[in-house]
């Protein structure tokens, strides 16, 4: 009988291990392909990958600013308050202190992390009974941190406060997890201190800076909670919730191999703290000067530009809630645009974006399409093996036309000249600007850090002179000649021969009107050469004030520059035309009005230099309206720009005032040789002008000069039209101008150009 | 007068097969838990202590399988059965640990720790023989009295522990020894009739509670089938009802149940033939929680598949008959009852351990004896092969009324 009985016990096991069997053969064939769906859906996940941000290169392709992709430090809220010793025990602290009025400062990081012990002891011990009375949410929150730093279930908890409050095994329970909590704290903050020395910080700013980052989020659910007082946005709120805690904040920028290879390699120590790509804005260090107002730089995409991709996510968020029937063609092509928005081009939180200057004016071409890979991953959050992958797209690479070089050279001409100045080179045969130098130029982090100091300086080291006037600008004053010479060539009141006289006085109804020296007997050519206003002012009564603005009006005067061809610059700088100047209280102006606008003032408004230079363009280029331009190519695909477009004037209208223009370096020019300044060589041909505007100077209204000096060399064959300005300067353009140009011109890196 | 025990090992009776099955199954588990030395929770150096264990347990056996095994009668059995307790109980008094389920373990030095609960269950059987050997069979109620105790004892310190899949474990290798002790059949399915509606009562009862039970009940509904459900209900536009049906299925995949949702993973995802070993990506990747020790089986169904999990399986089947086949062999009551008792022992922690791993069974914490990684388990389980080897090794004559009178009279 006991053999049978032996034989029964063996048939059970054998029984009981083909039961196992069977199941093994239902989940290994029958449901394979289940399973095997279900490894991929939990093994893989997608993840953006960064672009490159193109770069700023200068004419012969020499990179300003390039970007480059960086490993950034971020922090993931809901990793590391739900899954790390420091964040529970923070955040059960902050929330004892915060809701249960708990005495005390509230508990920093910092703190948390200086006595472990003390701040576990006393969130484990709250009994049972303070926390009952608190708001569902609350109670829930607190019940997670004290449960998962004791490293329990919700059940086990439970069990273990209801078996063990009412006597002194809770307190023991308590005493022995304190220890432990401890233990895990310093091991965490020995780890985040390791991180912070090889990302090069301070441990304690490393501390700081999750805390600033934690507590933002506390505060914007806070916030949102306080907002949404029925439960019907409960659901609401906890999407909402999630959503903000899963979102990643960037901590530090551009950490070193080091602090990379750390969080990676040992992901469990830094759980919440995550390391991504993002591209990273580099500008080149030799042209770090380079007018950085002009270049402009990037920041940190604000809280109001992510707010377009969440508005996205969130609509995104309603139609994939929708019914698959009521989703048609149109609501599909929108989720599928909402998709692609999102994933590859919507700025991400660490991401940058043009904030300044060219950068900001060129954000869309300068930045890239993001990509998106899905990845095997484990457990741990490595990846480990590459599914799919759309790439990144770089963004374009845009070309300007300046010469990096010569702008520098500029602007070290500018700097030791030291005072309020600008410097404009362009090519006047189509009006690329070769250089744009200003002084003041303050750098990129000046800007940046001291923006209010420099917005108050007087200076108004703001202003690019160049192309931005601060205050209340200077009209071209005698350079405006040009102009003048030019309508009454056209007309024909004067030409090359006409010959006028000059008293140095010229009475005009009851006003008398001067002229520097007394020129005597004086042509055209030689008039212009020495500035001699008097001619002019013959010249202007016969031309009259509408030919003059016509012919001001031809060469461009006042119409926008068109500056950038993104005209989006946003740089103010455009002179109001001398039409809309045109004062309406003054229709019956007297004549002495004309004659003040044939010599640059009167009816001639404010220019900036770089409109000056391309008002002299047509007179170096024989004659074509040019509009200046900074974007040379986007890409590889040459920027829209406007052809030169011939003014239509005789053929010796230009010539003559050109010749006229060769004679201003000759002895008795206004920028003639002199004290060992000799720009013959250069074969300079120009004007200069010599503005007063009135300011106020310490309560009393002061005159004041300001210095212009406009032309282009070599006259022979023009490569360079230039505009000098000098802010405020006794000395007129001639005497302020000439140093300038010659210092310019003697740089090596005008060589090219002479 | 006591039978007398033959002093030296009977090499031709010694069962090479039954070791030899062992030590293979040692072997499989060499790899699988070198297979889990790989991967971000990294358990480098859990194979030198594994082969550590074994080295140590390997002398164990041989000084065992010398022992006349009905030496034990005379003191060790005893000795080891009260000083488990005695250690089970000092454990209790391990307050601060209780909740957090260590009392289980006892630290010693070099970061080693022992599972005495491990040697109580194998402490037990030989006990349960004991007191089962010489009696006639268990007629009534009054006769399962004291082998029911030498049971509850330990395993109620162990269910106090809490251990349970010990404790579960205990059960059959009582009920099995009870049934080949003789016991009426008519007693046998009383006990099992009573158990089945003790259960039922106890799944009723307010002593369980909610979340207990949303646990046994889970078992029943397959994720696959509730997954098909759900996106049928989402194509047909029932959202609702479909809500409801995910949520269950997220409840399926949480908590206790996540780590049988990474072994059906795991196993299921192994196929036919397996991704070899060191090749299954779902535990290679650090998804299978416990995967060099309770869900060891997991690994195996996934680096091998159904062919070599199988294998696996009937690998344990061979030892089990091998056990019972020294029983059947042996005529010694005592001898035989120990025989059942480990055979009974191994057999239910397979069936457990694979039943979890393939989700037919809650999940109890029975680790798979030869395979799974872990000191105490693997000195238990070669401890109780060797008192089965001893068993199989000294023959002990037991003579029968007939014989016995036949020798007595001759030796006068």
């Amino acid at each position: 009988m006991i053999l049978v009985r032996l034989r029964v016990l063996t048939w059970v096991f054998l029984l009981l291990l083909v039961a196992v069997d069977v199941r093994l053969a239902h989940l290994q064939f029958v449901a394979s392909d289940f399973w095997r769906s279900e490894a991929a859906v939990t093994r893989t996940d997608g993840e953006a990958v960064a672009f490159r941000r193109g770069a700023l290169l200068d004419r012969f392709g020499r990179p300003l600013a390039y970007g480059e992709i960086d490993q950034t430090l971020e922090i993931v809220y809901f990793d590391f308050r739900r899954e790390t010793a420091i964040g529970r025990l923070h955040a059960g602290s902050k929330l004892r202190h915060e809701v249960m009025g708990r005495p005390g400062v509230a508990p920093r990081i910092r703190d948390v992390v200086a006595r472990p012990a003390e701040f576990a002891y006393a969130l484990l011990d709250e009994s049972e009974a303070s926390i009952a009375p608190l708001p569902r949410r609350v109670r829930d929150d607190y019940g997670f941190y004290v449960r998962s730093l004791l490293e329990l279930s919700p059940d086990e908890y439970r069990a273990a406060r209801a078996r063990l409050a009412p006597d002194a095994g809770y307190r023991g329970l308590v005493e022995d997890a304190t220890a432990q909590i401890a233990g895990a704290v310093l091991a965490q903050a020995q780890a985040l201190a390791d991180l912070a020395a090889a990302t090069g910080l301070a441990s304690g700013e490393l501390l700081a800076l999750i805390e600033s980052k934690v507590d933002d989020v506390d505060r914007r659910i806070a916030e949102a909670i306080e907002s949404s007082p029925t439960p019907a946005d409960a659901r609401q709120l906890l999407a909402f919730r999630r959503d903000y805690e899963n979102r990643r904040q960037l901590l530090v920028r551009g950490i070193p191999y080091g602090a990379v290879f750390l969080v990676n390699m040992r992901p469990e120590q830094y759980l919440g703290i995550e390391v991504f790509d993002v591209d990273a804005r580099r500008y080149a260090q030799k042209y770090e000067g380079l007018s950085p107002a002009l270049i402009g730089w990037v920041g940190d995409t604000t809280p109001e530009i992510c707010a377009t991709t969440r508005r996205h996510e969130l609509r995104l968020r309603e139609l994939d809630a929708l019914d698959p029937e009521q989703i048609d063609d149109e609501t599909a092509a929108e989720i599928e645009r909402l998709r692609n928005l999102i994933r590859h081009e919507d700025y991400l939180p660490d991401e940058q974006f043009g904030v300044a200057g060219l950068e900001a004016a060129l954000e869309p071409a300068l930045r890239g399409v993001r990509g998106f890979k899905r990845v095997t991953r484990d457990r741990a959050g490595v990846d480990r093996e590459l599914i799919d992958q759309r790439p990144s797209i770089p963004g374009q690479d845009v070309t300007l036309a300046l010469d990096a070089e010569l702008q520098l050279a500029a602007e070290r001409v500018l700097e030791r000249f030291h005072h309020p100045s600008a410097i404009v080179l362009l090519d006047p045969s189509d009006g690329a600007i070769r250089a744009l130098a200003s002084y003041p130029n303050p750098r990129r982090e000046e800007i940046r850090r001291d923006y209010a100091q420099l917005a108050a300086d007087p200076d108004q080291p703001l202003f690019q002179r160049a192309y931005r006037m601060p205050g209340n600008p200077p009209p071209p004053g005698s350079i405006f000649k040009l102009i003048a010479a030019a309508a009454g060539l056209e007309k024909g009141v004067i030409s090359e021969f006409t010959t006028q006289v000059c008293e140095q006085l010229y009475p005009v109804g009851n006003r008398t009107m001067k002229c520097l020296h007394r020129h005597g007997s004086i042509d055209l050519k030689t008039a212009l050469a020495k500035s001699c206003n008097i001619f002019f002012y013959k010249e202007a009564a016969a031309v009259g004030l509408d030919e003059m603005q016509d012919m001001a009006r031809r060469f461009g005067y006042g119409t926008p520059s068109g500056f950038g061809d993104p005209e989006t610059l946003g740089l103010q700088g455009v002179a109001r035309s001398i039409g809309e100047h045109a004062y309406p209280f003054q229709t019956g102006h007297g004549v002495g009005f004309t004659l003040q606008t044939a010599i640059g003032h009167g009816a001639v408004d404010d220019i900036t230099p770089l409109q000056l230079a391309t008002l002299i363009a047509p007179f170096a280029n024989g004659g074509s309206r040019v509009r200046p331009y900074l974007v040379d190519r986007i890409g590889a695909n040459p920027a829209p720009r406007t052809p030169p477009q011939p003014l239509g004037l005789k053929p010796w209208t230009i010539d003559v005032v050109r010749r006229a223009m060769q004679l201003v370096a000759e002895p008795g020019g206004t920028v003639g040789p002199t004290e060992g300044i000799d720009l013959r060589p250069f074969k300079v041909a120009g004007k200069t002008g010599t503005p007063q505007s009135v300011e106020n100077r310490g309560g009393k209204s002061v005159e004041v000069d300001h210095a212009w000096f406009a032309g282009y060399f070599p006259y022979d064959r023009p490569k360079l039209a230039f505009a000098i300005y000098a802010e405020a300067r006794t000395g007129g353009g001639g005497r302020t101008g000439r140093p300038i140009l010659y210092d310019l011109l003697t740089q090596p890196e005008s060589e090219p150009y002479r | 007068m006591s039978p007398r025990p033959s002093r030296a090992i009977n090499l031709e009776e010694f069962d090479w097969h039954l070791l030899a099955v062992a030590i293979v199954l040692t072997l499989i588990g060499f790899a699988f838990v070198w297979s889990t030395t790989s991967g971000p929770d990294d358990g480098a150096g859990l194979l030198y202590r594994q082969m550590m264990y074994v080295g140590a347990a390997l002398p164990l056996v041989a000084v065992v399988i010398r022992v006349p095994y009905p030496f034990l009668a005379r003191g060790p059995v005893q000795i080891a059965y009260v000083l488990g307790i005695a250690v089970l109980i000092a454990l209790l008094f391990r307050r601060a640990d209780e909740v957090r389920n260590t009392q289980a373990f006892i630290r010693l030095p070099l970061g080693f720790s022992l599972q005495p609960s491990e040697f109580v269950k194998v402490a037990m059987i030989p006990a349960l023989a004991l007191w089962l050997r010489h009696r006639p069979p268990p007629k009534g109620f009054l006769d399962l009295v004291m082998p029911g105790l030498v049971f509850a004892v330990p395993a109620a310190l162990i269910a106090k522990q809490p251990d349970l899949g010990t404790t579960v474990i205990l059960v059959p290798v009582l009920v099995a020894m009870l049934f080949a002790a003789g016991t009426k059949l008519r007693i046998m399915v009383t006990i099992g009739v009573g158990c089945a509606v003790l259960a039922t009562a106890f799944y009723f009862s307010p002593l369980m509670y909610d979340y207990q039970r949303a646990r046994i009940r889970s078992f029943f509904e397959s994720i696959p089938q509730k997954t098909l459900e759900a996106r049928e209900l989402r194509a047909a536009g029932r959202h609702g009802e479909a809500e409801t049906v995910e949520r269950g299925l997220r409840q399926l995949k949480q908590g206790s149940n996540l780590q049988v949702y990474h072994a059906m993973i795991s196993i299921g995802s192994g196929g036919a033939f397996g991704a070899g070993v060191r090749q299954g990506e779902h535990n290679q990747f650090g998804f299978l929680p416990e995967r060099h020790n309770d869900f060891i089986f997991a690994v195996v169904g996934e680096e091998l598949g159904f062919v070599g999990s199988t294998m696996v399986l009937a690998l344990y089947f061979l030892l089990v008959t091998l056990i019972l086949n020294i029983a059947r062999r042996t005529r010694d009551n005592f001898g035989r009852l120990i025989c059942v008792g480990v055979a009974t022992m191994f057999g239910f922690q397979v069936f457990l351990n694979t039943g979890v791993a393939t989700g037919i069974l809650p999940v109890t914490g029975v680790t798979l004896p030869f395979l799974s990684f872990g000191g105490s388990s693997m000195l238990a389980s070669y401890l109780a092969l060797a008192l089965v080897l001893s068993v199989g090794a000294h023959r002990v004559t037991v003579l029968d009324g007939q014989t016995f009178q036949k020798r007595s009279m001759a030796s006068v």
